[in-house]
């Protein structure tokens, strides 16, 4: 059970950050989460969106590198020790996190971990066992 | 062989025979082309201080800018009367250049080319279509004799007109097809799309007058199912036919009773030894209308005079890798845009070539190489750790390739700027310091 999320290729220029948000926004895209892993020289801005093909469409077109990539997003209660007992679980399990990042979100009143790991379908087995269901792409907007 | 006498000639004989003609042509061109005298005059060198092939180093240089400034017929060696032919070619910077031809010269030009069909396995039961342009352009008009010569049937189908093309092939029963290259991929697909292959009795094709890939060659070879063959060849020397490859494939014969082909270092002029890259040079031997010495032809080549499996003792040179006039001296040494464009070409794995600009620049009395690399789909990643690998990737291979280290930097897909459909591919900022 594996939600979209979009990896962009951002170039550190000045206004392409601003560019990418920019086309999203004008499209009716909405941007629930992101996060961005950089160098000095690009960044790679990771995007939680309510239709990430289209968003992929939109940012292809602008000239802009995009890929769709398959990551979890776990439910994680807003109080303290929830994200200690989701790694510990992860961790327990020899599964190792790629990167990882979280939002609040109204519907599920609570904060979501989105996270890649090194096998996400091991991870999606190993946190239901627990009794931990990962979010679906429909259950998140 | 189409003539094994000369073909197969041991070395030395052909040594022997090039140093009696050039011996020959020096004196007639100092005679009668008052460029070459000058040239000779401003060295202090009078034909008698030539003996032979020993000697050819001593001579001057000639360039594609003599045949604009003596435009149209000042370089001929001989008087009008005698020219039967001309041709010439637009080039691409500006003023067309013109080329003439004696009855001899056009004799000569269609043995190379029998040579040449001979030398791929085609006879006079072949029936070879051209589709070189007729005309100006010595394309056509120069492997229509050679066909003719071989008393193949020749079909002079000229450009143009693709479906009437692939029409005649399939009724005429052309077995050899004769085109540049772009134009037989473009047949190629055509045929593919109409679903006619098994039609056509096509089993090989000559392929030249513009830079191909080896990539382009099995396209061809696969989508027709014939053999590709490389031809050389240009105005200035002669027109197509200067060199071409054997069954073998395995580099170009350069006819070398014909021409002497030389690789020099186009910044030092010297002479490279044998297999060493650099400046492709022709001397002409046999040429009466417009003979030429040293004719610098900016292709960037190699050359290799071990025998060849097919008992040619001809020498073979390698597919044009570039052209001198794009060569960038970068710390010293010699880097051409076509290396550049062969490692990212094995990089992006059947991905289409990524676009790229290289950027020179000048920091600290230090010459920098900046490599701008358009990313494809099969570079880029979710993760900073495997963009980082496909950067470094690249470096390593242009380091090994180059022998100097470049700085790559991954950009967006068509942020390159290009004008006229063109990206640039070249950015020297140290000419404007
Ligand atoms: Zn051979």
């Amino acid at each position: 059970m594996n939600v979209k999320q979009l990896s962009v290729f951002v170039e550190n220029k000045s206004g392409r950050a601003y560019a990418i948000a920019d086309t999203l926004s004008k499209n009716d895209i909405n941007i629930s989460a992101l996060s961005i892993a950089d160098t000095s020289e690009y960044g790679i801005m990771r995007l939680i969106v309510n239709d990430p093909e289209k968003a992929k469409g939109l940012l292809q077109e602008s000239g802009v590198m995009v890929k769709i990539t398959d990551v979890i997003a776990i439910p994680m209660g807003n109080n303290p020790g929830a994200l200690t007992n989701i790694l510990k679980i992860l961790t327990e399990n020899d599964i190792s996190v790629k990167y990882m990042y979280a939002f609040v979100n109204k519907r599920n009143d609570g904060a979501v971990l989105i996270t890649k790991t090194n096998d996400n379908d091991t991870a999606v087995l190993t946190l239901k066992k627990l009794g931990i269901d990962p979010i679906s792409q429909e259950e998140l907007f | 062989m189409w003539n094994e006498k000369i073909e197969k000639m041991p070395r030395e004989n052909l040594r022997a025979l090039q140093s009696e003609r050039l011996v020959a042509q020096v004196k007639r061109m100092y005679e009668n082309v008052p460029t070459f005298k000058a040239r000779m005059d401003e060295k202090g060198l009078k034909p008698a201080d030539i003996h032979g092939v020993d000697d050819l180093s001593k001579l001057p240089f000639s360039y594609k800018s003599d045949l604009r400034d003596n435009y149209p017929y000042g370089l001929f060696a001989v008087p009008m009367s005698e020219i039967v032919r001309v041709h010439a070619s637009s080039g691409t910077t500006g003023k067309q250049i013109v080329v003439g031809y004696t009855e001899n010269d056009l004799e000569m030009w269609a043995e190379c080319i029998a040579r040449m069909f001979t030398a791929i396995g085609a006879d006079n039961n072949a029936f070879i279509q051209i589709s070189f342009g007729y005309g100006l352009f010595t394309g056509g008009l120069g492997a229509h004799y050679g066909a003719q010569k071989i008393g193949a049937t020749v079909i002079p189908t000229s450009t143009g007109n693709t479906q009437r093309q692939i029409q005649t092939m399939i009724d005429f029963g052309t077995t050899v097809l004769c085109s540049t290259p772009s134009y037989a991929l473009y047949l190629a697909e055509e045929i593919e799309a109409m679903g006619v292959k098994d039609k056509l009795k096509l089993k090989m094709g000559i392929f030249g007058a513009e830079p191909w890939t080896d990539d382009m060659r099995r396209t061809i070879e696969e989508k027709v199912n014939i053999k590709a063959y490389d031809i050389y060849g240009l105005s200035e020397i002669m027109g197509p036919g200067v060199a071409c490859e054997c069954e073998a494939q395995d580099g170009m014969h350069v006819w070398e009773d014909m021409f002497i082909p030389e690789i020099i270092d186009p910044e030092t002029l010297e002479v490279l030894p044998e297999g060493e890259t650099g400046e492709l040079v022709f001397t002409t031997l046999t040429k009466e209308g417009f003979p030429l010495i040293r004719y610098r032809t900016r292709d960037i080549s190699s050359l290799y005079f071990e025998p060849c499996k097919c008992g040619r003792t001809h020498l073979r040179m390698r597919k044009p890798s570039g052209r001198s006039d794009d060569m960038l001296i970068i710390r010293g040494v010699n880097v051409f845009p076509s290396q550049i464009e062969e490692v990212l070409i094995k990089v992006s794995e059947g991905d289409i070539t990524p676009n790229y600009q290289i950027i020179v620049d000048r920091v600290n009395n230090n010459d920098t190489l900046d490599i701008n690399v358009e990313m494809s789909e099969s570079m880029f990643e979710d993760e900073i750790e495997s963009v980082e690998k496909t950067e470094k990737k690249i470096t390593s291979m242009l380091r090994s390739t180059l022998g100097i280290g470049a700085k790559v930097h991954l950009v967006n897909p068509k942020s390159i700027e290009r004008s006229e459909g063109k990206a640039k591919r070249v950015i020297d900022k140290r000419i404007l310091h």
